[in-house]
């Protein structure tokens, strides 16, 4: 019995040179790329049988067939672009956020994507190397509460900002969260600290906020501000350095205020004539 | 009764993969180290499965030799054209009175002077871009296929050998063409294209495999290309320079 299976064990093995042998001939012969993956460039005007050649595919006479048009061009009509007035007001400078849902951060921490322990930080740096945010980077990244009710991750989260949601989640689960200001230059330092390291021979300091708006968001104790951590940042000095400065909370304006305090004389209007003496 | 005994060996999985998973992919194929010349096993080494037992994409193969053979390309065409000036400037003849079309200079591409209106010009570069997770899938599914057909020999490990002429490293004890031919002929290997990759410049493996002309290749591992790989009918590539190109061309 043992002996049957060894005869048939030779024979199979020799079918398998037999394969190998034929497989001997190269592949470099067999490679092409998946159907329509490649497509090639059109060559116009190169005769009829092209199917492109007399009019290369432009049809006849007009302005198409001879030049180019352009493409907001409506044959006179006012083009959409120029039709309505200029409305509102768009902030050049605001800045755009990657947008993180949880039920991401939840499917990737399940898939063991996430290279934490449990109660590690989750920072930018680490979503960045673990793909929880890819492509070019932006200003920061937003925590958003998509996915709030499947959400366990046992991780703390520092981020640029994070909804108001988000951050009730994150917490119920007796982690933290932090927003954190970074500049485009102060997050490309923390997310590639080599790189200024190799070039620079240093690492530079992260920036803090400089203005009014980020300055409040970012010590707003609801929002989870990171200056609110540690006050020696920055809040300190500016609780030193406050100069009292009138602002115009009474809706009058400076020139009215400083003629207030010019002089305290009132003039009655319903008397017709002035003495020398009241002046 | 057999098979009930061996379902009791199975152990359990481990419960940090997530339980949707019920069989995950082997991570690990096992890989035999071998001596040089004699190609004696003597060692099992794990190794990542995507390099070994990957799938064969025809298309990232394709994508990849193509793109090796754009970047080899030299560019150095170069077409006579209209600004090349081989003729003089003089006015062929005058403009009226020959009964003839007019005419300028001898320059002209319309002439049979063999010049062209539009011509390539050297330098030209003609390389061509590819992601490099894409290289590197390639470069994963080229070494997986050789293996596969079990046409790829690791040469190396640390263990000790006795015979003094057997060693860990992918290189002759001599730089004589005899020790090539020894070499193709012990392991029947005429007329098949040999790819030795080293891990550092092997002086006696190139002097002696020069004896078999163009069907041996010795490659630092640097210098591989996928199209190199495919090419060869058996591949001996050191065990470092084979761990280089995992850590190269590792991607998820």
């Amino acid at each position: 019995m043992f002996s049957i299976g060894q005869t048939l064990k030779t024979k199979v093995m020799n079918g398998v040179n037999l394969l190998t042998s034929i497989r001997n001939i190269g592949y470099m012969g067999y490679l092409k790329p998946n159907d329509g993956a490649v497509v090639g460039y059109k060559r116009l005007g190169r005769g009829q049988a092209s199917g492109l050649g007399k009019t290369s595919g432009r049809g006849q006479k007009g302005q198409k067939a001879r030049g180019k048009v352009p493409r907001w061009m409506e044959g006179g009509q006012t083009p959409y672009h120029l039709r309505f007035p200029i409305i509102g007001f768009k902030r050049p400078h605001k800045k755009e956020y990657h947008q993180l849902n949880l039920d991401r951060i939840q499917e990737f921490w399940n898939t063991n994507r996430i290279p934490l322990k449990e109660g590690g930080l989750l920072d930018i740096k680490v979503m960045r190397e673990c793909g929880l945010i890819t492509g070019s980077i932006k200003d920061g990244v937003k925590i958003l509460g998509n996915g709030a009710e499947e959400y366990n991750v046992p991780l703390n989260i520092e981020a640029s900002r994070a909804s108001d949601k988000a951050i009730q989640i994150i917490e119920k689960l007796n982690h933290t969260f932090v927003a954190r200001y970074f500049t485009k230059l102060g997050l490309r330092a923390h997310l590639n600290p080599d790189l200024f390291l190799l070039k620079k021979g240093y690492v530079p300091l992260q920036a803090r906020p400089t203005h009014r708006r980020d300055i409040e968001f970012y010590s707003n104790p609801e929002k989870r501000g990171y200056l609110l951590q540690d006050t020696s940042l920055l809040l300190d000095h500016l609780k030193a350095n406050t100069t009292k400065t009138t602002r115009k909370s009474d809706g009058k304006s400076a020139l009215a205020q400083q003629l207030e305090t010019a002089s305290n004389k009132k003039y009655n209007s319903e008397v017709k004539f002035v003495s020398f003496a009241d002046l | 009764m057999f098979k009930q005994s061996i379902r009791k060996l199975a152990t359990e999985a481990t419960s940090s993969i997530p339980s949707f998973n019920i069989a995950s992919a082997p991570k690990y194929t096992l890989a035999s180290l071998r001596t040089f010349p004699s190609l004696e096993p003597h060692t099992f080494v794990p190794l990542p499965h995507q390099f070994f037992n990957g799938s064969t994409r025809r298309d990232l193969l394709w994508s990849a030799v193509v793109y090796e053979a754009d970047k080899a390309r030299v560019g150095s065409g170069y077409v006579p054209t209209k600004g090349d000036k081989p003729f003089s400037n003089r006015k062929l003849y005058k403009q009226k009175g020959t009964g003839r079309a007019r005419t300028g200079d001898a320059n002209s591409p319309h002439k049979d002077n063999g010049l062209k209106a539009h011509g390539i010009k050297a330098p030209h570069d003609w390389s061509t871009e590819l992601p490099f997770k894409i290289y590197s899938k390639a470069f994963q599914a080229a070494l997986s296929e050789q293996y596969k057909n079990g046409k790829l020999f690791i040469i190396g490990g640390d263990k000790d050998i006795s015979n003094e002429f057997d060693t860990n490293v992918l290189d002759f004890e001599y730089n004589h063409e005899s020790v090539t031919n020894q070499f193709v002929e012990k392991h029947n290997l005429e007329k098949l294209n040999l790819l030795f990759i080293t891990d550092n410049q092997r002086d006696n493996l190139i002097t002696s495999t020069e004896a078999i002309g163009s069907k041996a290749s010795v490659i630092i591992k640097d210098a591989v290309e996928v199209r190199d790989i495919l090419r060869a009918n058996r591949i001996y590539i050191e065990l470092p320079a084979l761990q280089w190109f995992i850590g190269k061309y590792a991607v998820v």
